[in-house]
């Protein structure tokens, strides 16, 4: 498994998927404490703009929080970045046959499965923690983390929507044959979430709540109405990383 | 060392496939397995490969089944698609170290196997070049290569002549040969029936699915004939009835 952990990892660095990701987000690291900060001379820059059109410019004021807002704005598009790049790694082998060779040397495919999956867990989480990190920093510097309420917490449950996402992903690679069928998959089963979270009995309970890291942050929500929407999202990433070593045991390569 | 039953393996929405097809390739065996385009050349060896399932029968590989026991199955042989694709952002020595990594081979041993094998297919000088830049017969060589590298007991080729020029033809007949001096067995589907003829002991003629003839070259190609005489008539013959 440490071959292929290795290979992936090549594949990864010197297909330059690694460098466009590392690139993203760094910079939506930065963007949101420096969107921030850019907020007051914005607003200034468009206030005679804005008084023409009939609105009031107000006083602004910026904190830590307006760049964490920042960021829970910005994550969900690096991931949707981040799958759209990754949503071709295992297809990608079945239409060239790359693995064909891989498996017949004795490799076991749940390793495959496993070792393709490692990669891309690993990548988001270094990747979120970098973007985390980055906007972590520049907020403590210029104001004042502690304004947020369960920070860690809520920086923890949008990881771990992250991970749901890529399970996935992961899933849809083991029974589909290309790209389009694994991002119409996952993508279907992310917007379903959604539709379903407009019922409020259910919403507690969907891995999508995870993604409601803001209202932790501004104290709105008790971080015990999220035990539900761990749990179900746990099992989930559970089942769909058995069902994709299942699947791909017995996929056609 | 490989004994096929019955094999039976049938696509959804097609007439091509395999039907209820036994071979026995003893050790020290050279087997060519003949037969036209779409005849189940492929798709036998890829059973046999465990690439893919089947609908009925068995598959040995040295006493072991290759549904039951896949991974001591796949150490015991190596197997090369009739299309080389191989990881081309590796450089070439880079994959053969994956493969030998897989297989668990020691440091030692490879380097003399990459060694010996990359001198007698000529491309030590390209190990270190990433394989995207290597020629249709370069990358059937180093997949020559990574297939050798554990030594295997049986070699499985899907068509391993195409692509390779005249004087890696030669080499490949040499090691071909040496495997089987040593108690390995070879079965590989060929095109080119001159080849058969001249290199192997025995010998499958497969037409639609279904094996018209096997057995020993000698007896299957008669004295004055030519084994393309004879698969020309066997599979006239076949198609008769």
């Amino acid at each position: 498994m440490r071959a292929f952990l290795r290979k992936e990892w090549m594949e990864f660095c010197r297909t330059g998927r690694l460098l466009i990701l590392l690139l993203i987000f760094t910079l939506f690291g930065i963007m949101n404490p420096a969107l921030a900060k850019l907020t007051p001379w914005l607003m200034e820059t468009l206030s005679e703009s804005l008084v023409d059109t009939g609105l009031v410019p107000t006083a602004v004021t910026i904190d830590a929080m307006t760049s964490w807002a920042q960021f829970y704005k910005n994550i969900p598009v690096g991931l949707i970045i981040f799958i759209l790049i990754s949503s071709g790694g295992f297809t990608a082998e079945y239409q060239k046959g790359t693995l064909i060779p891989v498996v017949t040397k004795g490799l076991s495919r749940r390793k495959i499965v496993l070792a393709k999956a490692l990669v891309m867990f690993a990548t988001w989480t270094a990747l979120y923690l970098l973007c985390f990190g980055i906007t972590y920093g520049y907020n403590a510097y210029f104001w004042d983390n502690g304004i947020a309420s369960d920070l860690l917490l809520a920086a923890v449950l949008t990881w771990l929507f992250g991970v749901w996402v890529i399970a996935l992903l992961v899933f849809f690679s083991a029974i589909a044959q290309s790209g389009t069928q694994v991002l119409l998959g996952t993508g279907g089963v992310v917007m379903g979430g959604y539709i379903l979270s407009m019922f409020p009995k259910l919403s507690t309970f969907l891995p999508v709540k995870l993604m409601d890291g803001m209202s932790l942050l501004q104290g709105a929500d008790n971080p015990d109405h999220y035990s539900a929407s761990i749990a179900v999202a746990g099992l989930m990433i559970l089942l769909c990383m058995v069902l994709a070593v299942v699947f791909f045991d017995r996929k056609r390569l | 060392m490989l004994r096929i039953e019955h094999l039976t393996k049938h696509y959804k929405g097609s007439s091509k496939g395999v039907t209820d097809l036994s071979l026995h390739i003893a050790p020290g065996d050279i087997y060519a397995f003949i037969g036209h385009n779409g005849a189940g050349k492929t798709t036998t060896l890829k059973c046999v490969a465990g690439i893919q399932d089947f609908d009925a029968g068995t598959i040995q590989i040295s006493g072991r089944d290759i549904r039951k026991d896949p991974l001591a199955c796949k150490r015991q042989f190596a197997y090369i698609p009739d299309n080389p694709d191989l990881y081309e952002y590796l450089t070439g020595i880079q994959y053969l170290n994956f493969t030998a990594d897989i297989f668990g081979v020691g440091a030692r041993e490879r380097e003399e196997r990459i060694r010996t094998y990359a001198e007698a297919f000529e491309i030590t000088a390209s190990l270190g070049d990433l394989i995207s830049a290597y020629s249709h017969g370069m990358k059937q060589k180093l997949a020559l290569l990574s297939a050798l590298v554990h030594k295997p007991k049986l070699l499985i080729l899907d068509e391993p002549f195409v692509g390779l020029d005249p004087k890696a033809a030669v080499v490949l007949k040499g090691i071909m040969h040496s495997i089987c001096t040593e108690g390995g067995a070879i079965f590989f589907s060929t095109h080119v029936l001159e080849v058969a003829e001249k290199l192997c002991n025995k010998v499958a003629i497969i037409k639609d699915g279904t094996l018209v003839a096997s057995g020993d070259m000698e007896i299957i190609v008669k004295q004055g004939q030519s084994l393309e005489s004879i698969f020309m008539e066997v599979v006239e013959h076949a198609d008769t009835n």
